[in-house]
């Protein structure tokens, strides 16, 4: 029995988990949830398995992870022989990681919720939460550019972690809730690199890399 | 502003039939207008609007169709929902800001394909639009595109490699497209894919895709999901097309042979009067 | 100490800027190659601009419309020496010009069919952009670096205001105290602030892009050869800098009369 992810297309943080499970080379069974319309991750069967009602949900063998943070740590940990993904050895650097996985979160409640209600038309204050995320994304703009001037595409370094990939799909997808990139060079270069990563996929609301394709030019 | 006739007195989609609940009203927007969707204790289905009067309705195809006017006219037939063996898939609606008239479009158009739908409906460097046949039915009014083929990377979960795959396509009114589609399982049969369009504004719209399949071995929730993710891949495309409301001068943009689908539709519009959604001149 | 600017070789001049002049739209090491931006001016007649960069590093900029059906090619991708729209990769050369529609292969576009371009040239570590074509590129020189752009929710005009009031850092990581600055050049699309202490001196250039009404894109150009801890102090200071400008109630004459109560 291998692992089984709860997953829904559309869901940001269910990419997470496809993403870095891509990147890695992991298999897994995916299991659609019926998000929308249905509304099945609100109903008894799948409480039974999340009583958060939240998604994805990460099954491998007796173990069952609900949320999207902890999923990405535990296959680093478990699938990344290099050990980069989610290096530990150095407090510093798995603090400022777990410090950005946090961060990710404050992405979900703002630029995540923004995108809920301009796609599925869920109930929010829908100008303040488009504001908020501005100022999440200000926040990364400006590290970002600090990382620039280090020399460091990532992060929280000049490889990426699962920082990046927690980071990377509620901020790439922000434009679907009506919050645009032009203000944010640091943050367009960045969504970009993480793009450029071998075995790196996409989800709807994030188009594929086309320049990527040798083509000889006339 | 004032409403055609033609957008007013129409059909349009106001919810999921099976996903209402009894005691549990939704309210919508049509066309700027309130409306409110209750199944009632007894199991009736109405329609009301914001004044309190009852709208007309219809319950076909999974959802329940609705008017602000007075539809001249009933819902438009879809004679394969009545075939035996076909499975209905609800893939539930989706918001755009967009004209529903742009979504409409778009759906009728193959050329986005391979960089829309990268790997799933098309690839390069299959990239071409063969000639197929595009007609203004006068004695249904609906316009029809036929014989139209595209390269499909991988038409079918089975199929190894990419094959050429046939498509029609209808548009039955000015707010709905349907999708005729080689069946894998059945060479000789189609699979029909509709989109239903509910306008909220002239630049909004949650956009409705609905299924009538032969395929016995899918997961249902597996067939809504790859619908909604062909549907979301659109999705930013058709929020940054400019103009929002879809240009009805031949002026305003360049179309190709390829577009002959999207021409016909915008003169169909044309010819109805339907200019909810459409600029008629450059603004 | 660190490389002075070039500001007695070419100067800021005072040169016919404005909607019809040149325009800021962004650092150079922000576009790298193969980047694609949207930019947007407001001028009297607004303008959505796409501006990217070629494979030879050739920048262009064009309405950010695609004339088949509209989408905005800022959503598009680089191959080569052309930009492709992402709805049917129609290709632009860098004059504008359709050169290959996918959906017919074989077809040569007429010459007919073209994005509307503008001007665009990269100049001194910033890309520029006007829309007058008689208008020569009469730029200014600087010899900086790029150290970031900004957008701040506030008219130039005010910006203009706050920055000749301002204190900047002139080390990194708090060694030394924010040093009073002046403004020493000055013309309509960008002004250069220095200070100067026995220990150190700094300028920064400030290019504006004015983006929509009240709303202002800073690309700030530092010295050359900084310290990498100076420049971040200089970034923070930008962010602290925007925050004092968008906090602001109402324009008083002196930043630093409010600053006690504005600053974080």
């Amino acid at each position: 029995m291998g692992l089984q992810l709860y997953d829904y297309i559309l869901s940001g943080s269910a990419y997470k988990a496809r993403l870095l499970m891509a990147l890695l080379g992991v298999d897994y069974q995916p299991v659609a949830i019926d998000f929308h319309p249905g509304g099945e991750h609100k109903k008894p069967d799948f409480l039974a398995i999340n009583p958060a009602g939240t998604l994805p949900v990460l099954v491998d063998g007796d173990l069952t992870l609900c949320d999207s943070q902890a999923i990405l740590a535990y296959l680093a940990q478990k699938f990344d022989p290099t050990d980069t993904w989610f290096p530990t050895r150095d407090p510093g650097v798995t603090g400022r990681i777990l410090q950005w996985l946090a961060f990710a979160g404050r992405l979900t409640d703002t630029a995540g919720a923004a995108r809920l209600h301009d796609m599925l038309g869920r109930p929010l204050n829908i100008e303040k939460a488009r504001t908020n995320a501005h100022m999440v994304l200000r926040e990364l703009e400006a590290h970002l550019t600090e990382q620039g001037f280090r020399g460091d595409n990532f992060l929280t370094g000049s490889n990426p972690t699962i920082a990046d990939i927690a980071c990377f799909p509620y901020t790439a997808l922000s434009p679907d809730g009506g919050i645009d990139h032009d203000d944010y060079p640091a943050i367009r270069k960045w969504l970009v690199a993480i793009r450029r990563l071998p075995g790196f996929i996409e989800m709807p609301g994030i188009h594929r890399l086309h320049d990527m394709r040798d083509e000889a030019d006339a | 502003m004032t409403i055609s006739d033609v957008a007013r007195n129409d059909w349009y989609p106001v919810a999921i039939e099976n996903l209402l609940i009894e005691g549990q009203p939704e309210t919508v927007v049509l066309m700027g207008e309130t409306l409110t969707i209750l199944r009632a204790a007894d199991d009736q289905i109405k329609v009301t609007a914001a004044d309190g009067s009852e709208c007309p309705l219809t319950l076909r195809y999974g959802h329940v169709w609705s008017s602000i006017g007075r539809p001249e006219h009933a819902l438009f037939d879809i004679p394969e929902a009545a075939e035996e063996g076909r499975r209905m898939v609800d893939c539930g609606p989706v918001r755009v800001k967009a004209s529903p008239l742009r979504v409409v479009e778009n759906f009728l158009d193959i050329a986005h394909f391979p960089f829309v739908h990268t790997d799933i409906l098309g690839a390069e460097p299959h990239t071409e639009v063969e000639p197929y046949k595009v007609e203004i039915r006068d004695t249904v009014d609906e316009v029809w595109a036929t014989k139209v083929r595209f390269f499909q990377p991988q038409a079918a979960k089975s199929a190894e490699e990419g094959q050429m795959t046939d498509y029609m396509y209808r548009v039955p009114a000015p707010c709905v497209s349907i999708l005729y589609k080689t069946s894998p399982p059945r060479p000789g049969a189609w699979d029909v894919i509709g989109l239903f369009v509910r306008p909220i504004s002239e630049e909004l719209c949650d956009a409705y895709a609905w299924m009538a399949l032969y395929d016995e071995d899918s997961n249902q929730t597996d067939l809504v999901q790859f619908q909604q993710m062909i549907f979301l891949q659109d999705r930013s495309i058709l929020e940054n097309q400019i103009p929002r409301l879809l240009p009805l001068d031949p002026k305003m943009e360049i179309p190709t042979r390829a577009d002959t689908t999207s021409v016909a539709y915008r003169r169909w519009l044309k010819r109805k009067g339907m200019t909810y959604g459409a600029q008629l001149v450059a603004r | 100490m660190y490389g002075l600017l070039k500001l007695m070789n070419a100067g800021l001049t005072e040169n016919d800027q404005g909607s019809d002049g040149w325009v800021p739209v962004v650092l150079s090491a922000d576009l790298p190659v193969a980047g694609v931006m949207r930019a947007q001016i407001d001028a009297t007649q607004p303008l959505d601009l796409v501006v990217w960069r070629s494979r030879s590093g050739q920048v262009s900029a064009f309405d950010n419309r695609c004339p088949h059906r509209g989408m905005r090619l800022s959503f598009g991708f680089v191959r080569g020496e052309r930009l492709s729209c992402i709805y049917h990769g129609w290709q632009y050369g860098e004059d504008g010009a359709c050169r290959h529609i996918p959906a017919h292969p074989d077809m040569t576009p007429p010459a007919s069919i073209g994005a509307n371009t503008y001007l665009c040239r990269e100049y001194d570590g910033v890309i520029w952009i006007s829309q007058n074509a008689d208008n020569p590129p009469d730029l200014p020189t600087f010899g900086g670096q790029g150290l970031r752009s900004l957008s701040v929710n506030r008219d130039e005009a005010d910006l203009r205001k706050l920055l000749a009031e301002t204190c900047i850092p002139l080390s990194g990581a708090g060694e030394t105290a924010p040093a009073e600055a002046s403004i020493i050049a000055e013309n309509q699309t960008s002004l250069v602030l220095e200070s100067t202490t026995e220990a150190a001196s700094l300028q920064l250039m400030i290019h504006f892009q004015k983006v929509t009404p009240g709303k202002t894109m800073l690309h700030i150009q530092t010295n050359p050869d900084l310290p990498v801890d100076l420049r971040i102090s200089l970034s923070r200071w930008a962010e602290r800098f925007r925050w004092s400008a968008e906090n602001m109630g109402t324009m008083v004459n002196s930043w630093d009369a409010s600053a006690g109560e504005m600053r974080p």
